[in-house]
């Protein structure tokens, strides 16, 4: 680079700070970093800084930095004490201000210090310090240096020290020098401090705190700062140094510390809190709900609160912990809305939380005497512990139990405190707030309900009595008030009174999830006519939404008190019918169905008038949830009495589906190319589907949400291998007696039938039918229970290859992979080894002829003779086997390159999900495919690793997975996959090793390792060859692999056998090839 | 700086960071010792992030395989849990929980 003028540099300056121009800021930017990184910006700094541009001192001050911090060793050895020299001068030059130019000297003085300190500035704290003081009062450069600005100075430069100390990167034994050099300053810095906060200077106060903050946060020893801790809370009582003590307090409060000095910490603040001065403070933040005040001095009291909870807790009945409690709770309730008025309130809420911990430890010395005996061992083993950790404190059972009586009165009060700051203005002011402020607000009121769920832990049934009966007071409130009138735009009082009834609505929902279900005293009462029963079901609000959302989260309850689940649904059923009610009555249907479906079985036919009356009336975009609720007390109906319900459920949506597969049919027997498109564009030029075919996605909903409804929630047990036959054979022989008595049982499953099959032949290219198609039919793959409406295996499995062959969509795959594993196993004949024996290669029946495999779902034992399968499992076989061959020539039809593999990554992501359940689950169905599909698709997979889309590259890697663990046990299947590794292994083994050498990124390097373990470990001495080939060829997987790391390599992976040091140096491989080797990056996951 | 927990780097997210830092420090842009410093500021953010900005709740059930603390690490093992979200629900075969004690992000 030419070496500009100074002029030039410094109107270039000039223009960078002052162009608009961001294209020509970023030039200027980049040109000024360059010129930092010449020889001659050493010359350069100097002159910028005599300049007269503020700009061009600043920038004169950060070229210093820069060149000390990059270019330390171009410092000649012996110019590096006239470099301290001229900092510490120019330092001096700025004392007076600008004070940002002021603190980029100090920072690169800072940065000296980190390169020099100790071996060229020894003992740096002290030697700055008298340097500087020496020159108080003398003329340097024309600047006289006052004492004010001295102090300034020192204090910039010393509170940016521990700063700088915990970022640097250097190495740890310079560290440590560095480290032992601060501490033997540390003395004469606190000595500093000392001396400006018993000194009168107000400017330089403030800044000394801020100073002693840093070196707080920086670790320093508690018994060096000490002498002056009583100096930081004289501070806190001086409206001019608060906020900066209050800083300093914070971190000490926050330090690791604290809990070994906490007596004197705690004894040193309280008189601080209590004191006439905080508590006018206090007061005055309140009063004039001023948050300026508020903030730091709540911040204050909840750090404190925070980290001394157990001290609090063990104090409580202190005079002075009363007065620091009563500010909390000030603030807990801090005037005005919160987000909208202020944000203050919600320093609080962790406080309360913590003191109850420390309450209910203190009070589990109450089981000393009693309650004992009905605590099993383990937990008496907690109790005992937790009784000894408060025996420190040394409080008496009566101290105990007048904690205990005192704590209840302060959450009873905060309970009420919190119910208040769950008060939503009136609608028209919420309206006038912004979404953010709304979503801010929305997020305190959750934050208050768990709170409020720790005042359940000390309160316990009082907590709902005092809900309860503000509950009953604020029913009579609006009991008069409604008599002006139930329209809430014209009665104010009304919606005020019903805004208050939410809040006590949205606690008692809170409780729910710490509300014993067995509660028996209280939640009745709240049930019962004389609460419930005076809800208000006359206006539309958000108290009938809160109160909706509560019967929900009751659920639970009502199961064991179905007496009062009747008034709870009257309650919910009709507020399906209004629209801004309906989504809260849906979800709560949803959840007492869902919980209480077995008390709800009597009651079904009544169910279903009532669902006959509104079906009408509920909005399409709930009725999936009803449907799926009702759905839900079906299923715990005998097979035969389910299908009057389902019937009654369905037939409206079997109508409507059949009327738009009838007009769609019209329509693609008509040929017209226009009427036979399923999208249009929409008026705000969006594309949509198309009336008829919107209106069978709609149906097609409702039917999935009933087969999710009808799902069983023992579903998801596990069995075994003979119970899953025996329940597969169970649910065969059902159905086949149930559809041979006729009725409507048949109706219902030829309507399903009719309407699955109908949708995929009259829409097979439509994404979003098929995809609703695909999960029910995924929803019908069950082998646990039968209806009527899930279709049989035969049925789905044909379903799902005649839809893929139409069109190749990803969620026909997902279809089949399910399919695999649900049903393979029961319709097949069970388990490989029943199917062929165990270790013979002869007489096995299978469609693989005459060959073996190991079971990989349940290992077979030794001799086990193969049973004669049926016909029936042989076609099932046959069936599976087919499926997997379409899907192969299907999918491998339309992906003839490696960009038609980049472009659908969801069809490969799916087809490599659908092929690892074939090999784990099928794998007699994957080797009977023709192999010479076989060897195509394991080539596929190979050029699959080459991809760059993760979705894609982690389903292929996991089918490789998948593929090279098969563990196979029949000489002559053995022989095949030999074989076949033998053709494709040096290819895999390419891929894999490049893939480790950078071009897989590197997150999926543990799934290449994952890859090559078990190969490594079924074909070493093939692996030996191959690997030994491969990284032979110059550069290969990487040019940044050394031949002595590929050696170490292969030494490594083929001589341990421990999957840690597999991974460890296959790791260390990866990190050499991608050049990150010994870096802390290369080791960060 | 201060301590953050590191385990958010094997989420999706932090993967994708560290991938996308990779690809930086192959093609020259940065070195690896910004490529820490930027994940070490991950670290604090995603701890940040997800303390202050989170406002979504869950519930699940499950069968408790085993649980175990170490060092303040709890660790459960779920079996067939499902996840119940204010619209939806997510069930899995195995889910584990890795539990580090609360603090406040960047308390070392």
């Amino acid at each position: 680079m030419a070496v500009p003028t100074l002029a030039q540099v410094e109107e270039l300056i000039q223009q960078f700070y002052s162009s608009q121009d961001a294209a020509y800021q970023k030039s200027a930017q980049e040109y000024l970093h360059n010129l930092q990184k010449e020889g001659f910006a050493w010359e350069l700094a100097p002159h910028l800084l005599s300049s007269q541009s503020e700009n061009s001192q600043f920038f004169g001050a950060h070229t210093y930095q820069v060149k000390i911090s990059r270019d330390w060793k171009t410092i000649p050895e012996e110019r590096l004490e006239w470099m301290r020299e001229e900092l510490i001068r120019w330092i001096v030059r700025f004392s007076s201000g600008p004070a940002f130019i002021r603190t980029k000297l100090c920072l690169a003085l800072s940065a000296y210090a980190m390169k020099a300190v100790p071996t060229h500035w020894p003992n740096f704290i002290p030697g700055i310090y008298q340097d500087l003081r020496s020159r108080v009062n003398q003329t340097v450069d024309g600047v006289f240096l006052t004492q004010q600005a001295m102090e300034m100075a020192l204090l910039e430069f010393l509170t940016i020290v521990p700063e700088e100390l915990g970022r640097v990167e250097i190495e740890p034994m310079r560290k440590a020098r560095l480290s032992s050099e601060v501490m033997n300053g540390l003395p004469c810095i606190i000595s500093f401090i000392q001396e400006i906060l018993v000194g009168s200077s107000a400017v330089s106060k403030p800044k000394a705190l801020v100073c002693l903050r840093s070196w707080v946060q920086y670790g320093s020893p508690f018994d060096v700062i000490q002498p002056i801790l009583g100096l930081a809370l004289n501070s806190l009582l001086d409206d001019n140094t608060f906020d900066a003590a209050a800083e300093v307090w914070s971190e000490i409060m926050s330090s690791k510390a604290a809990s070994r000095h906490q007596d004197t910490i705690c004894e040193g603040l309280m008189p601080c809190f209590a004191s006439e001065w905080a508590r006018a403070k206090h007061l005055e933040s309140i009063q004039a709900e001023s948050e300026d005040i508020s903030r730091s001095l709540c911040q204050l009291l909840s750090t404190f609160g925070d980290n001394f909870s157990d001290w609090i807790a063990a104090k409580f009945l202190r005079p002075d912990i009363q007065v620091y409690l009563e500010m909390m709770m000030g603030f807990a309730g801090f005037p005005g809305y919160y987000a909208e008025d202020e944000t203050t309130s919600d320093l609080t809420l962790n406080f309360w939380y913590m003191l109850q911990e420390s309450l209910s430890e203190l009070s589990a010395e109450d089981l000393e005497d009693g309650g004992r005996e009905s605590v099993d061992e383990d937990r008496q083993i907690i109790l005992s512990t937790i009784s000894s950790a408060s025996s420190i404190t040394g409080l008496d059972k009566p101290s105990l139990q007048a904690i205990k009586a005192a704590s209840i009165h302060v959450y009873i009060r905060l309970t009420e405190v919190l119910r208040r700051k769950l008060e939503y203005p009136t609608q028209r002011e919420w309206l006038s707030w912004t979404r953010d402020i709304r979503q801010e607000f929305s997020g305190h009121r959750q934050e208050i309900a768990d709170t409020l769920i720790n005042s359940y832990h000390v309160l316990h049934e009082q907590i709902l009595s005092l809900l309860i009966d503000t509950c009953s007071q604020q029913l009579d409130g609006i009991q008069k008030t409604s008599l002006s009138g139930t329209n809430l735009a014209e009665n104010a009082q009304l919606e005020l009174e019903l805004v208050r009834l939410e809040s006590t609505l949205y606690c008692l929902k809170a409780l729910s999830e710490v509300v014993p279900h067995t509660e028996s005293v209280q939640m009745p009462r709240f049930f019962s006519d004389q609460i419930f029963g005076r809800l208000p079901t006359n206006v539309v609000c958000r108290t009938r939404e809160t109160a909706l959302a509560l019967i929900g989260s009751y659920a639970d309850w009502f199961k064991v008190h179905p007496q009062f689940l009747l008034p709870a649904l009257n309650f919910v059923i009709p507020a399906l019918e209004v629209p801004q009610l309906a989504p809260y009555a849906a979800k709560a249907l949803k959840n007492i169905c869902d919980t209480c479906r077995e008390s709800l079985v009597e009651a079904i036919d009544a169910f279903m008038t009532v669902f006959a009356n509104v079906e009408k009336a509920i909005d399409p975009s709930i009725k999936g949830s009803v449907v799926y609720s009702i759905a839900t007390v079906i299923q715990t109906l005998p097979v035969e009495r389910s299908i009057r319900p389902l019937v009654g459920l369905l037939g409206d949506i079997f109508t409507r589906s059949n009327e738009c597969m009838e007009t769609r049919k019209q329509r693609v027997e008509g040929g017209n190319s226009e009427a036979v498109r399923t999208q249009v564009t929409a008026a705000n030029g969006e594309t949509e589907l198309e009336p008829v075919s919107a209106l069978m996605l709609v149906q097609l909903e409702f039917l999935l949400s009933c087969c999710k409804g009808l799902q069983s929630p023992a579903e998801d047990e596990i069995r075994t291998g003979d119970e899953r036959t025996q329940l597969y054979q169970r649910i065969s022989e059902d159905r086949t007696r149930l559809l041979a008595a006729g009725g409507m049982a048949v109706e219902l499953a030829r309507s399903m039938e009719q309407v699955i099959q109908g949708a995929v032949m009259l829409w097979p290219h439509e994404l979003e039918i098929i995809e609703k198609v695909c999960q029910i039919v995924k929803t019908m793959m069950t082998a646990s229970q039968f209806s009527p409406l899930y279709l049989p295996f035969p049925v789905l499995i044909r379903v799902i290859e005649s839809g893929f062959r139409q069109h190749a969509y990803p969620c026909w795959l997902d279809a089949a992979a399910k399919i695999v594993s649900v049903y393979y196993f029961e319709t097949t004949g069970g388990s490989l080894a029943s199917k062929l024996g165990s270790g013979l290669s002869q007489g096995a029946a299978s469609t693989y002829q005459g060959s073996c495999v190991v079971d990989q779902d349940s290992p077979s034992t030794s001799n086990e003779v193969a049973r004669h399968r049926s016909a029936a499992e042989l076609e099932n076989e046959a069936a599976f086997t087919h499926l997997l061959a379409a899907m192969v020539s299907r999918t491998m039809e339309g992906m003839q390159s490696m960009a038609d593999m980049e472009e659908h990554p969801d069809v490969i992501h799916s087809f490599f999900a659908v092929l690892s359940q074939f090999v784990r689950h099928a794998p007699l169905a994957f080797y009977s495919i023709p192999p010479e599909q076989t060897e195509n698709l394991m080539s596929f997979a190979i050029a699959g690793l080459a991809l760059q889309e993760r979705l894609a590259l982690k389903a292929t890697l996991l089918f490789l997975i998948e593929f090279v663990n098969q563990s196979f046990d029949f000489p002559e299947l053995k022989q095949r996959v030999d074989g076949l590794m033998a053709r494709i292994g040096p290819q895999m083994m390419r891929s894999i090793l490049i893939g480790i050498g950078g071009h897989v990124p590197r997150s999926m390097v543990p799934q290449l390792n994952d890859s090559l373990y078990p190969l490594v470990g079924k074909y070493p001495q093939e692996c030996r060859s191959w690997m030994q080939a491969l990284l032979a060829e110059p550069g290969f997987p990487s040019v940044h692999a050394d031949q002595a790391s590929k050696e170490k390599f292969i030494k490594g992976i083929l001589q341990t056998r421990s999957p840690k040091r597999f991974k460890d140096e296959v790791h260390q491989f990866s990190n050499k090839c991608r050049q990150l080797d010994g870096s802390v990056f290369g080791s960060a996951i | 700086m201060s301590q953050y927990y590191e385990h958010y780097r094997k989420s999706s997210i932090g993967l994708a960071l560290i991938d996308s830092l990779d690809e930086l420090i192959q093609s020259g842009h940065i070195n690896p010792q910004l490529a820490m410093r930027v994940l070490a500021q991950f670290d604090m953010s995603i701890a940040e992030a997800l303390s202050s900005r989170v406002r979504n709740r869950a519930n699940f059930r499950a069968h408790l395989d085993n649980y175990r603390s170490l060092d303040d690490v709890w660790t459960f093992v779920l079996s067939n849990p499902t996840f119940r979200f204010e619209h939806d629900s997510v069930t899995a075969d195995k889910v584990k929980i890795v539990a580090c004690k609360a603090r406040v992000p960047g308390e070392a």
